[in-house]
């Protein structure tokens, strides 16, 4: 048995011991939480308005987060498209306990994890506590993601890698002229609206 | 496979509608009221207003998790009831395949909810703004000031009339 898989069963097995920790893991791993709590931060961020030097770094990172979760979905398609591990719950069945319905798709990487840490790290210039708070709400949301039995350690930490990355790569392909160019064109579009 | 998928799926969609509505009109209220964007606040109190942001956005939260235990439906496999303290987190997590949301439809409900948020907290302002009769008269010192930063002092619609204008002293 690989390690990766020891950590799993290791972290799965601290379920069904306490229903307190059972219902916060599960509501944390939830399809319905955890990307709310991102997409409201983007959105927080588009209002926050404090001075006119960082409304314009807010709002460029709201078109950057956005810009990261889509590449990221496409670079989880791409790796599931080329490495197709079978979830935990499948290939450990007798040592995994499920406590989440059985997902179809892929187990490496772990998508929704994946976007958690690119939100995160994509804010994080904009602002640290939104960043910080965003950071600890996915680290937790992994490790739901573990505890309730539907990824391994690797494929949660692998997405976080992916996530970081693909904030950093958009970051540096937004500062290129042509597409800043277009984004502060948006951009004055909006303010006419009195949206920017 | 999908006996219990349409009843679900319709649940969820009108949860999830309410939940991203609720949260969404928090976070605006609150972030509304950190940057003073009285245009769009509903209450003229800044601190009065980031409590109201905190319990709408909190209620959001609230409501989408703790329904399964106030209304019956085929939470689970077996029949219509009630979800339990021991089954309630549980029964929110449901593949997109057998009632759940996909990524796609959870995105255009949150823009959805995002749009009717921002549009609930313009009418409401401008109303109160009208009724309290505080639509401000521009001063001197604030045509520089354009886009959102005139939400500072006006409601939405005279914003919106004023960036039409084209009345800016600087613009960039």
């Amino acid at each position: 048995m690989m390690i990766d898989e020891k950590i799993t069963i290791f972290i799965n097995n601290l379920n069904s011991k306490n229903l307190f920790m059972d219902s916060f893991f599960q509501i944390f791993a939830s399809d319905y939480l955890i990307p709310v709590i991102c997409a409201l931060s983007i959105f927080s961020l588009w209002f926050l308005v404090l001075d006119s030097k960082r409304l314009l770094l807010n709002q460029k990172i709201v078109f950057y987060s956005i810009s990261a979760i889509i590449i990221t979905n496409f670079f989880v398609w791409l790796i599931n498209s080329l490495i197709s591990r079978p979830r935990p719950f499948v290939t450990n069945s007798d040592e995994i306990n499920l406590m989440f319905y059985a997902p179809t798709d892929p187990s490496f990487p772990a998508n929704p994890v994946a976007i958690g840490f690119a939100v995160a790290m994509s804010i994080f210039p904009a602002n640290k506590y939104l960043g910080y708070f965003l950071l600890v709400v996915s680290i937790i949301f992994s490790f739901s993601r573990v505890y309730v039995g539907v990824f391994y350690f690797v494929d949660v930490f692998s997405a976080a890698i992916l996530g970081f990355t693909v904030a950093i790569l958009v970051r540096k392909i937004m500062r290129i002229k042509i597409i800043n160019y277009i984004l502060m064109k948006q951009i004055k579009i909006l303010r006419t609206l009195a949206l920017s | 496979m999908n006996y219990f998928n349409n009843d679900i799926r319709e649940l969820f969609i009108n949860h999830y509608v309410i939940y991203v509505y609720l949260s969404c009109f928090g976070t605006l209220q609150l972030v509304s009221a950190i940057s003073n964007l009285r245009g769009i606040m509903i209450l003229s109190n800044v601190r009065a207003n980031k409590i109201l942001g905190i319990i709408f956005l909190a209620s959001g939260f609230i409501f989408f998790f703790s329904a399964p235990l106030f209304i019956s439906a085929q939470w689970m496999d077996y029949g219509n009831s009630k979800a339990t303290i021991e089954n309630f987190a549980s029964v929110r997590n449901v593949n997109d395949i057998d009632g759940g949301l996909h990524g796609t439809a959870q995105f255009l409900l949150f823009l959805l909810g995002c749009i009717l948020s921002f549009f609930t907290s313009v009418i409401i302002s401008a109303i109160l703004m009208f009724i309290n009769n505080n639509s401000k008269t521009l001063k001197v010192n604030e045509q520089k000031y354009k886009g959102i930063f005139l939400l500072k002092n006006k409601n939405y619609y005279s914003s919106l009339r004023f960036n039409f204008r084209g009345r800016f002293i600087n613009d960039d």
